[in-house]
């Protein structure tokens, strides 16, 4: 294409250069140039001009797509020639003279000569007029137009041709018409040139298309056509030449030219016809070839794993390999010819578009895309293309090279999600991995690894001597020999030791680890894997500690401890206290059943069982026996305990047979005392009340004999009278005095709040009268609230007051000071006197009911008082005692709680 | 008219005691006797079915043989023919039980017997002032 395309820019310039040099001896005056050969026409300035015109206008539209001007500058060129020629036409027809012949220059014409001067002649005015139209055909977008611009080509063609053998022959009609002006020799030869550049505008239609290409046919052409014509043309010199020496005649030389033609005819057709054969052989190789490589072209795409299509510039596919196709689930055949975007679909096309575009500007792009529709779902594949370009470097189209990476991008994510789930379990589970080259005897540790051995991976490296070096050296030996044993047997390595850390901590390390063997059965590798146990192991020693306590607990406490099978009652564990308590020894003890030593019926101890074993009750009397046949009352506690599943009562067993028998003997003696106190009670109210009436009697009516009959008496009778009277007073006075006694722990009055200074005021005003009559003084400090029983307070203080006042020395006025202080949980009271003071011999004693100190004429009183007092301090819970220094003082201390 | 009093009492000496004191200090009162309880709601029953004058008063003592003084109250306020004589309980007792449940059971007053004759005489006669003089009765029986 290149070639012919050539040919025709070429055949402008040579058109061109032919109306220059013309132009060029028009503008010097050189006939030679003008006329090539004296005597011959010339070519005139018009001609010239349209020549270089034309060929400016073929090089123009010749030169690939013509830009705006030069299309416009090429069609103006037309339209002048065409118009020139028109004009000139219109002139030898018409006998007009337009004036255009010698519009620059003068032609002066050979004389004789009738012709218009400076005028082309009529034939050239034609070829012009065609020439014109054929350039305004050229491009037109009608290919009819082009083929019949292909025609008028043609005849210029011819008319050229004419002028050449014309002048070739010596025969003027073929170039000049009457007295019109002929056509110049180098007008008739720009004229072929002119005409064969027109041709080859168009030459892939139409007539011209059949000379170009290389069927057969064209290459026909090609060949014998300037055989045919350089043959004729020469034979008809050769004849013409030898007419003219005579070396035979007009019949002669016809006979030699037809017998020369026919015989160079004749070879030229058999040679043509052998190198069409030889031509069509070489095809149909060249076709095989073609198809074989086409097939093998075939055979290769479509057997690798790659997908393969070739695209022209509008993206329609041109090959594809049968993979490509598959993928889509179409047939190579249906492929080719269509565009991607029906294939692919809309959303993959729009992915893959922009790269196309790239690949078509000459890039090279490579990318991933996700093919949603294909046989076997989503694929994810690699497409890589790579631009087609011609012999000048223009893109044509591209090819498309695509991998499936779907198992690919599957087994790497895959790799990516377990590598990631070791290192998250190795950081969560504090686990490192080493891998231990025994050969080289180097190792290798995961980053987890180091901060085990609280090393830093960017620090530290990992070797036998580093790992070595961190052992607890109580372990060093064993930690080795645990290898080397694991290394000799073949077996799993599983061994705990101790590390000291650079920090000196020391942490508890599991290693386990697998060796791989050579054929000879030595160790070439180890790997495994190091995890910190050093929580686990303080648990279980914490674990083992309490489980030895609580079995120490169990076996060597004194409690009697048993465990129990709720559901068969039998006896699964008891301790030493136990063996010892039931008297048997210990495996005789385990073999029995809780039937055997508990005295109930069994289906009582059933129901207990079931209850303790529910949590509804779980203490319980039980009559158990026990080896020597005696049965003790043993308090059980038992609490059900579930152990991996079984529920077992524990049971720890008190013997509280003495106990009981305490508590037993405790009721009957609390009873005969509440009795014995019931009795006294009525005793003193029977006393109160019944040795009163009889006394009554003695003391009233021995009165009233004093009374009626005293006058008539003597002075031993009235005396001894006296005394009856006394003796019988006293009595009733002691009387009261128990009554009275008694009384303070009978009336149980509440507890309540007590103001002391409140009360002990009430007790002085109470004792008002014997206060003036003696000039007692009584003071006291500041007194507390306690919590105590108000009127046998004020009992209180009124007899320690009233005692102190009784108990005066002569001559000295009583001074009585009440004071209290806090000794915390109670408050100790204080009554001081001044008074005779207590032999501190008697200091138990004066608390005793009715002990007297002194002569009741000295001091009168039943010596009730402090018995009383002493009760009333004892029933609050609290002490009385008393601190004495005869002749100076007394002072009484109780306390309150 | 002479005032009735009805002394009801075991013992004989305190019966006595009452008859010596009020006759001592010259009061003109018939006194009644009985040693125990049923004797004296007898002695009243009959009194009442003859038609005689009741007591103007009646001195109960609380410790009797068989029926109690309380009991013998009981029985007295619950005859509607001797529930307005007015009761003075005596007792030796000093007992606060006893001395509130006898004001409970509707005795007027309650006595304690004192232990010497000289307080008892004392006593006695202010009893008499208060309960037997004709014109205290009179007003009291007007009203």
């Amino acid at each position: 294409m290149s070639r012919i395309r050539f040919s025709a820019s070429s055949a402008g310039i040579l058109t061109c250069a032919i109306g220059t040099v013309a132009l060029l001896g028009w503008t010097l005056d050189l006939e030679m140039l003008k006329s090539v050969v004296p005597g011959f026409v010339s070519m005139k300035f018009n001609t010239a001009l349209c020549f270089g015109m034309a060929g400016m206008a073929l090089l123009l539209i010749r030169t690939g797509k013509p830009a705006f001007p030069a299309l416009l500058a090429a069609r103006c060129c037309a339209v002048a020639v065409a118009v020139i020629g028109g004009m000139n036409l219109v002139e030898d027809l018409g006998r007009i003279d337009f004036g255009i012949d010698q519009a620059l220059f003068q032609d002066i014409l050979p004389p004789g000569s009738r012709a218009a001067p400076g005028r082309m002649a009529p034939l050239t005015a034609l070829s012009f007029i065609f020439t014109g139209t054929v350039l305004l055909l050229a491009d037109s977008p009608d290919l009819k137009q082009r083929i019949r611009g292909q025609w008028l080509a043609l005849l210029v063609m011819l008319f050229g041709m004419l002028g050449v053998i014309g002048y070739l022959y010596g025969v003027d009609s073929f170039h000049t018409l009457g007295h019109y002006t002929g056509m110049a020799l180098h007008t008739a030869l720009a004229f072929m040139v002119l005409a064969g550049g027109l041709l080859l505008l168009n030459s892939s239609i139409g007539i011209v298309a059949i000379t170009t290409g290389s069927q057969p046919g064209a290459l026909m052409i090609r060949k014998l056509t300037p055989m045919v014509v350089g043959t004729a043309v020469i034979l008809g010199g050769l004849t013409q030449w030898g007419k003219q020496i005579d070396l035979f005649d007009d019949r002669m030389a016809a006979a030699l030219l037809i017998t020369a033609l026919i015989l160079i005819i004749s070879g030229l057709i058999w040679l043509t016809a052998e190198a069409l054969n030889r031509a069509d052989y070489q095809r149909r190789r060249t076709e095989e070839e073609l198809r074989d490589k086409e097939q093998q072209l075939r055979t290769v795409t479509d057997n690798a794993p790659v997908y393969i299509a070739q695209c022209d510039r509008d993206r329609r596919y041109r090959f594809v390999n049968k993979p490509y196709a598959d993928r889509f689930g179409r047939t190579v055949s249906d492929l080719i010819g269509r565009h991607p975007r029906e294939i692919m679909g809309e959303e993959t096309y729009a992915q893959a578009s922009p790269h196309m575009e790239a690949v078509l500007r000459g890039e090279r792009p490579e990318y991933v895309l996700t093919l949603p529709v294909t046989p076997e779902g989503p694929r994810v594949v690699r497409v890589a293309y790579s631009p087609e370009s011609d012999a000048d470097g223009a893109v044509v189209g591209f090819v498309a090279a695509i991998i499936d990476i779907t198992e690919r991008t599957r087994t790497t994510e895959s790799l990516l999600i377990a590598t990631e789930r070791l290192d998250l379990a190795q950081r969560v589970a504090r686990f490192g991995v080493w891998d231990w080259d025994i050969v080289s005897n180097s190792t290798v540790w995961s980053e987890e690894m180091f901060h085990l051995f609280g090393l830093d991976p960017g620090i530290s490296s990992a070797s036998v001597e580093v790992w070595q070096g961190i052992l607890h050296p109580d372990d060093r030996v064993a930690a080795g020999q645990a290898i080397e044993a694991a290394l000799r047997e073949h077996t799993m390595l599983d061994s705990d030791y101790r590390i000291v850390t650079p920090d000196q901590q020391v942490r508890w390390i599991n290693a386990t680890g697998k060796a791989t063997y050579d054929d000879s059965g030595r160790p070439v590798r180890m790997i495994g894997i190091c995890a910190d146990i050093t929580e686990r192991r303080q648990a279980e020693e914490v674990l083992r500690t309490r489980e030895q306590q609580f079995q120490m607990m169990f076996e060597n406490h004194d409690a009697v401890m048993l465990l129990i099978n709720p559901e068969t009652g039998a006896i699964i564990d008891a301790n030493g206290a136990a063996a010892r308590f039931y008297g048997y020894d210990f495996a005789t003890l385990i073999s029995k059943n809780i039937n055997d030593i508990n005295a109930l019926d069994p289906n009582e101890i059933k129901t207990v069982c079931s209850r303790a074993l529910h949590g509804e009750r779980n203490t319980f009397i039980f009559p158990h026996r026990i080896a020597g046949g005696e049965t003790r009352m043993v308090e059980v506690n038992a609490s059900p305990i579930t152990h991996k599943g079984q529920t077992i009562l524990f049971s720890i067993i008190h013997d509280i047979t003495d106990r009981i028998r305490a508590e037993e003997q405790l009721r009957k003696t609390l009873a005969e005392l509440s009795r014995s106190n019931e009795e006294l009670q009525q005793f003193a109210y029977v006393a109160s009340h019944d040795l009163r009436e009889p006394l009554r009697m003695v003391v009233s009516y021995t009165e009233l004999l004093a009374k009626r009959y005293g006058n008539q008496l003597d002075d031993a009778a009235n005396k001894f009278i006296a005394y009856a009277v006394e003796g019988a007073t006293r009595l009733q006075r002691l009387i009261d005095d128990l009554l009275a006694f008694s009384r303070v722990g009978t009336k149980r009055q509440p507890q309540e709040s007590a103001p002391t200074g409140e009360l002990l005021d009430a007790a002085v005003h109470n004792l008002q009268a014997a206060i003036e009559e003696s000039g007692a003084v009584i003071t006291h400090d500041a007194l507390p609230t306690v919590r105590a029983d108000h009127s046998q307070l004020i009992q209180l203080f009124q007899n320690l007051v009233g005692n102190a006042i009784k108990f005066r020395r002569p001559g000295a006025p009583p001074h009585i000071h009440v004071t209290a202080c806090n000794l915390g949980q109670e408050w100790q009271f204080s009554v001081a006197d001044n008074g005779i003071g207590i032999d501190p011999q008697f200091n138990e004693r004066i608390f005793v009911i009715f002990q007297r100190l002194h002569a009741r004429e000295q001091y009168p009183g039943t010596g009730i008082g402090l018995a009383i007092c002493k009760r009333i301090v004892e029933r609050h819970g609290g002490r009385i005692w008393v601190e004495s220094t005869p002749g100076e003082g007394t002072t009484f201390h109780f306390t309150l709680g | 008219m002479k005032p009735i009093l009805l002394v009801v009492d075991d013992n004989r000496g305190d019966r006595d005691l009452v008859r010596q004191s009020l006759t001592e200090f010259g009061t003109d009162v018939e006194i009644l006797e009985a040693a125990d309880g049923d004797v004296a709601l007898e002695l009243l029953e009959t009194r009442v079915r003859e038609k005689q004058r009741l007591p103007n008063v009646i001195l109960l003592d609380l410790k009797l043989v068989r029926l109690s003084g309380h009991e013998v109250l009981i029985r007295l306020k619950a005859d509607t023919a001797l529930s307005h004589i007015p009761v003075v309980v005596f007792t030796s007792s000093q007992d606060e039980a006893d001395i509130s449940r006898s004001y409970q059971l509707g005795a007027v007053s309650v006595l304690t017997k004192p232990l010497t004759f000289c307080e008892a005489d004392e006593m006695y006669r202010t009893f008499a002032l208060f309960w037997l003089s004709s014109g205290t009765f009179d007003s009291r029986g007007k009203s």
